[in-house]
């Protein structure tokens, strides 16, 4: 773990002393903690009911416990993370960038709680969201597994709500053919960039540039810089997967 | 007497050599075999920990039977044994083993394509005519199953490459697809988005490809609709299963009907009582149709 600024809220690590159960909020999820004895309870709830994919549990909420070698001390710390595979956002409305037109859109996605005990221990590692699995590929022989997830893609940083629990990912798009290039639906590569945070608390990754240059999936996709609006922007944690060079290519299929 | 009793102490030192010579020679092919199988381990270890199970299995094999020929030509020479009168008897013998095994040969020799084609590895689900399961081991006569209730199932390499051969596991995704019927004059457009509805809400099910609502065929009493949605490959069961159970609960329970099978039923002497038919042609009333389980008048 990278942290070494203050967190905003809810990020900031929990002191549970003296309390029978400690309850937070990370935007739709709802974590209720208990310990003791060398033990975790840790139950989580998502609002609107959602759950992820596999059998359908017996029970409603998700509930886990752990056990663990030292006692328990009474505190807790929680690491934002991005999630652990690509989100595919698409549009809510079908949009297309104008020849020779270089635009920059907001994207915002979901972000991971990563529970750990104050020695560094891991807990527990859950999204604040549960999205739904996606296929991402040209056919269905090849491709990987995504997330899916709805996006507003907005120009403006100002029009993108900020909530603590997602970050904004600028997507860069250069079309620099002759016709409008449509872009139905935009795969971040989540787990291969870093998380910061802002002085205001918002939480950014690094910009996405693909640039398109004709037909038959000519695109070049590169990861960026932390964009300029990310104001005194510092990292506070690391990429699940570090990107290497064979990335930068498979990056080329981002843009569907 | 006496002559015969350096003959008869040359005879039990000569004896005595030979059976030496011989519990040497089975000892070298004990502790030989016992080597192969030990390096065998190691080099399907090691193979293992960097490729496939399929590449680990092949790589013991192939050492440990190496090894036992190694270990069977030293202890054969040894023994005294020239290996070039075995081979010279054995070509004697080809002949008759020859017809007798065909059918091991082709398994052999099928095996080898096998092997080189990989229509399926260790650990792939595979469906052979109406067997399907868990492949185990893919050896040198046959190829043997885990069928998911548990039986042990041994194919013959022979009958895989004749076969078509389905590999349920190859590709990551797989689409589930689920035969519906709704009923005449019911709203296609409406029972539609119902079903993207509940797939929407289904974890299981892929946003992408999306799902699909066919209509298939006009059917006696209903029309047919192909439901097709796309899931994981480890979560098909899972999907199949639910979509299933909220396709019952939340639309056949809801606005729409299952549809039942519907006869109608005209007699020979006329136009049914209350009927404004003209002619026994006319299509009757309602009132005069009859469902399976009721009686006829």
């Amino acid at each position: 773990m990278t942290v070494s600024i203050r967190l905003p809220a809810p990020w900031e690590p929990a002191d549970l002393s003296g309390l029978d159960e400690f309850v937070r909020d990370f935007g739709p999820l709802s974590l209720s903690v208990r310990h003791g004895d060398g033990q975790w309870w840790i139950k989580r709830r998502h609002e609107g009911g959602g759950r992820p994919s596999g059998p359908r549990p017996d029970q409603d909420d998700d509930f886990v416990r752990l056990v663990s070698d030292e006692a328990t001390t009474p505190a807790l710390v929680f690491e934002p993370l991005l999630a652990d595979r690509p989100i595919v956002a698409r549009p809510e409305v079908p949009l297309g960038v104008v020849p020779g037109a270089r635009v920059k859109l907001r994207v915002s996605t979901p972000l991971w709680v990563h529970v750990l005990t104050a020695s560094g221990r891991h807990l527990v590692d859950m999204p604040t969201t549960v999205l739904k699995d996606t296929w991402f590929g040209p056919n269905t022989r090849v491709g990987e597994l995504c997330y899916a997830a709805r996006t507003s893609a907005r120009v403006h940083l100002g029009e993108i709500a900020r909530t603590p629990a997602r970050a904004v990912t600028v997507v860069e798009i250069v079309n620099r053919t002759d016709e409008p290039f449509p872009v139905t639906r935009v795969k971040i590569p989540a787990k291969h960039l870093d998380l910061y945070v802002d002085r205001r608390g918002t939480f950014f990754t690094p910009s996405i540039r693909i640039v398109h240059e004709g037909s038959g999936d000519k695109e070049t996709a590169s990861i960026d810089v932390v964009p300029p609006e990310a104001d005194g922007a510092v990292r506070v944690s690391e990429a699940r997967e570090p990107a290497d060079r064979g990335l930068f290519r498979s990056l080329g299929g981002l843009l569907g | 007497m006496t002559s015969f009793q350096p003959v008869f102490a040359a005879m039990t030192v000569e004896l005595s050599d030979n059976v030496i010579r011989a519990l040497w020679a089975f000892g070298i092919l004990v502790v030989g075999t016992m080597l192969g199988r030990i390096l065998a381990g190691a080099v399907g270890r090691v193979v293992g920990a960097r490729g496939s199970r399929q590449s680990a299995m092949v790589s013991r094999r192939l050492t440990f039977y190496g090894f036992l020929l190694v270990s069977l030509a030293a202890s054969l020479r040894y023994a005294g044994v020239d290996p070039g009168v075995l081979l010279g008897t054995a070509g004697i013998l080809t002949v008759a083993i020859g017809f007798a095994s065909q059918t091991s040969a082709s398994n052999l020799i099928s095996g080898i394509f096998l092997l080189f084609e990989r229509p399926f590895v260790v650990g792939d689900v595979i469906t052979v005519g109406t067997t399907t399961g868990e492949v185990l081991a893919v050896d040198m006569l046959s190829v043997k199953l885990r069928t998911f209730d548990n039986l042990y199932v041994r194919v013959p390499n022979e009958t895989l490459l004749k076969s078509q051969i389905a590999n349920i596991s190859h590709f990551p995704i797989r689409r589930v697809d689920v035969m519906l019927a709704v009923g005449y004059g019911e709203d296609m457009s409406e029972f539609r988005d119902a079903l993207f509805a509940v797939a929407a809400d289904n974890p299981n099910v892929l946003d992408e490809p999306t799902p699909m609502a066919i209509v298939d065929e006009f059917r006696e009493s209903a029309v047919a609709v192909k439901f097709s949605a796309w899931a994981a490959r480890e979560n098909y069961l899972d999907a199949k299963s639910s979509l299933l159970e909220d396709i019952q609960s939340r639309i056949y329970d809801g606005r729409f009907r299952s549809p039942y099978p519907v006869r109608v039923m005209v007699s020979g002497d006329g136009p049914p009582r209350g009927s404004t038919a003209e002619s026994p042609d006319e299509s009757p009333t309602v009132s005069d149709v009859s469902r399976p389980g009721e009686r006829d008048r």
